[in-house]
């Protein structure tokens, strides 16, 4: 997965686009060494120290581990789960809808 | 425990009847519970001894992987005779306490799921287990990993499932049973949904409706498992999560403790990867 975001926010970081996460580990100190070994500068939610159990991937019913959703520029939920090329095909599209409405 | 002290009991006594004989007896289970128990004990012993040997295996090496297909295939072959036999042992006398643990033990293996044992096990226990109080914990497990439309047993499930929601005298059984029926709804709603079949509206109501009644009938059985908080996220990911509805606003902190939300990124073509690094 890393590989992939990296090169993915690094290709957008001029266009509307944010990968935003939300992690479930419960060392955050742990985490924050591996992130930066991994280069992971991307925004991320704590799920807090309950790790999986948390309240955000609660109160999204989250079960399994990673789980994608992709929204568009007006906050709609557009696509679930979809991986590396396709994941990626799906956000262009997305882009130029929202370049066309921003007027860019 | 005090059954466990009566069976380690017996063991001795059986260990030490057998040191007096010559040449030296195995312990020969005699009731069909005792068989059921030898066999569950001899496909567990089979299943850690594989573990224990793959371990030890280098799986990039190609003789390695082929040896580890050899093993996994051994212990297959047992695993299989021991269904085959258990199965035997509930079909022989299927309304006995011995047949109980036959089939509990069958239908909590998913593996049966997959071998035409697992059908057979599912139907002899909703013919005559369905009322027993104590299947509530195969039912939790059943409930979970209700083997779904494309697999040969899943009518066999369903079949049990909805015998333990109208027999059982047991709320939690019945409430297992209730999430497992409701969960093929929403399942049958996935598999609609990666087809972006135009039918999937109409099984999101549908699913709609069965969770509610869920929660309706069984919000309040008190098991491990709670089936009516797993039918409220079940339904709110129904009501909310759905690709066409806007996303719930996220508030929380950052991995730095800075506070934001989701809606920050409104305006943005916004990917939510939930991950861990594990």
């Amino acid at each position: 997965m890393y590989p992939h975001e990296r090169s993915l926010v690094e290709k957008l970081k001029d266009r509307p686009f944010a990968l935003i996460g939300v992690n479930s580990d419960r060392d955050k100190k742990k985490l924050k060494e591996r992130m930066e070994k991994e280069k992971i500068t991307w925004r991320s939610f704590w799920n807090g120290p309950k790790g999986t159990d948390g309240p955000i991937s609660k109160a999204w019913n989250i079960r399994g581990w990673p789980t994608v959703y992709v929204l568009d520029h007006k906050g709609v939920i557009r696509h679930k789960n979809l991986r590396d090329e396709k994941m990626e095909k799906a956000v262009e599209e997305l882009l130029k809808e929202a370049e066309k409405a921003g007027g860019s | 425990m005090c059954r466990w002290f009566t069976s380690a009991a017996l063991g001795l006594a059986l260990a030490v009847s057998a040191a007096a004989d010559d040449p030296p007896k195995k312990d020969e289970p005699k009731t069909p519970s005792e068989k059921v128990a030898a066999i569950k004990k001899e496909v567990a012993a089979a299943e850690a001894a594989y573990s224990k040997a793959a371990r030890d295996l280098d799986h990039e090496k190609k003789e390695d992987a082929e040896k580890d297909r050899k093993l996994y295939m051994e212990f297959s072959k047992k695993q299989e005779a021991g269904f085959a036999a258990a199965l035997e042992i509930a079909k022989a006398d299927p309304k006995s306490d011995a047949a109980f643990a036959a089939l509990t033990w069958l239908i909590g293996t998913p593996r049966t799921f997959y071998v035409p044992v697992g059908k057979l096990a599912l139907e002899l226990a909703a013919e005559h287990h369905a009322a027993n109080p104590k299947i509530a914990p195969t039912l939790k497990m059943l409930g979970y990993f209700t083997p779904p439309e494309s697999i040969d047993s899943h009518q066999a499930a369903v079949a049990l499932l909805k015998a333990v929601v109208a027999k059982n005298p047991n709320k939690v059984a019945r409430a297992y049973a209730a999430m497992g029926l409701a969960g093929q709804a929403v399942g049958r709603l996935a598999v609609a949904e990666s087809k972006k079949d135009p039918d999937a509206d109409k099984l999101a109501a549908a699913a709609e409706t069965e969770l509610e009644a869920v929660i309706k009938d069984h919000g309040d059985a008190e098991g491990s498992v709670d089936v009516g908080d797993w039918a409220k996220g079940e339904l709110f990911e129904l009501r909310n999560l759905r690709v066409g509805k806007v996303a719930p606003d996220i508030e929380g902190e950052d991995l730095d403790g800075v506070k934001f939300k989701l809606s920050d990124y409104r305006g943005k073509v916004v990917v939510i990867d939930f991950w861990g690094d594990w």
